[in-house]
């Protein structure tokens, strides 16, 4: 999984540029935990199995197939808000549209631009789809993209994502990659290969 | 007597399920998605089967979790009801589930009615009651069944409990 991390780093990135320009903000976009799970792990993921949570979901297309899901609880959702409008939200997250609007707009950012890194770091083709957002119980919402997955995919890639604002404060969600069986193969082939260029190219330097 | 009730629940996860005629026992599938919860109850024994449906069929004539697949679960389902003592008149089924929480313009995430059809077809294919339903729709839901009495209750989000 360590050899991964440099493509995890180049997507964030992406993620990262695209959210500083959405925001007009200096957005931090890092992976404080990366891990590779059996699918049906994630289910007890982000805390309790009936917390409403928010999230948004891009599917992706290409070289490599599958799902992407951003997940927050709904105190991060509403902090995220304030940030990207510039006011607090009155009420629930969930019913008011321009805050819908806001977090399906940074959940299809911060998605896409993490799968434009992966694909510029393996030199790959990968189309995101129509971005959509639930607010939900979060077993509900896993649920949902698991059973898409759970018979054609064995394992996931999922990053604790921390979201940091000029204001100095910062906010957690969960960032899910579920490739595929036959992508999430070919993302660990690239990632053998670029690492053994990386080392061919190291040793040429000496 | 409260932490004996909840030391009987048990939570049943994708593609499981459940079999028991223990009256103090609590069956819960959390979070059900476009996934069905189907529920095989004779009041007569109690005997009970939950199953956690996640897909509508399979090709395979005999898959390792028959629970998880719509085609599967309903017979595997029925045949554990039948060793558990139920008698075929009198077994009743209800099935919670098949939501599209973001909607259903994507194939992929529009499995929810896909699976209400699938399983709705099952059980009419088995010749079994289908006495009540929770489905459809763009919530998610937790579904409760009591083994006592066959009572189903379903919680979601920002809404009130519904009892079948």
């Amino acid at each position: 999984m360590d050899s991964f991390l440099p493509a995890v780093r180049a997507g964030l990135q992406q993620s990262q540029a695209g959210l500083s320009g959405f925001t007009g903000a200096d957005v931090k976009v890092e992976g404080t935990r990366v891990e590779l799970m059996p699918v049906l792990d994630m289910a007890g993921l982000t805390g309790p199995k009936d917390q409403v949570v928010v999230g948004i979901y891009v599917g992706f297309e290409g070289s490599i197939t599958g799902h992407g899901l951003l997940m927050f609880d709904q105190e991060s959702a509403a902090w995220l808000v304030e940030q990207i409008v510039g006011s607090r939200v009155e009420g629930p997250v969930s019913s008011d549209s321009l805050a819908r609007s806001a977090l399906l707009e940074l959940g299809n950012i911060t998605i896409s631009g993490f799968l434009n890194g992966l694909a510029d770091w393996f030199n790959m083709t990968v189309l995101p789809t129509t971005p959509h957002i639930a607010f939900d119980i979060m077993a509900a919402i896993l649920n949902s993209v698991l059973a898409s997955v759970s018979v054609s995919a064995e394992n996931a890639v999922s990053i604790e994502t921390t979201f940091s604002f000029p204001s100095k404060d910062s906010v957690s969600g969960y960032l899910l990659l579920l490739p595929d069986h036959a992508s999430l193969q070919t993302l660990f082939t690239q990632t053998e290969r670029s690492k053994g260029e990386c080392s061919a190219e190291f040793l040429t330097r000496q | 007597m409260l932490s004996r009730v909840l030391d009987k629940t048990v939570s049943i996860g994708l593609g499981k399920a459940y079999c028991s005629t223990n009256w103090e026992e609590i069956l819960v599938i959390h979070g059900l998605g476009s996934c069905i919860g189907l529920a095989l109850y004779d009041p007569a024994t109690r005997a009970s089967v939950l199953c956690h449906v996640v897909l509508p069929s399979t090709e395979e004539a005999n898959p390792k979790e028959p629970a998880r697949f719509a085609n599967t679960a309903v017979p595997w389902a029925l045949n554990q009801m039948l060793s558990l003592g139920a008698r075929r008149p009198s077994i009743i089924a209800k099935i919670v589930g098949g939501a599209s929480l973001f909607g259903a313009s994507t194939s992929l995430l529009s499995i929810g009615d896909r699976n209400i059809k699938a399983v709705t077809d099952a059980i009419a294919h088995a010749g079994l009651k289908l006495v009540a339903k929770e489905v459809g729709g763009d919530k998610g839901r937790t579904m409760t069944l009591y083994v006592a009495d066959g009572r189903i209750e379903i919680r979601s989000a920002m809404s009130p409990m519904v009892v079948l």
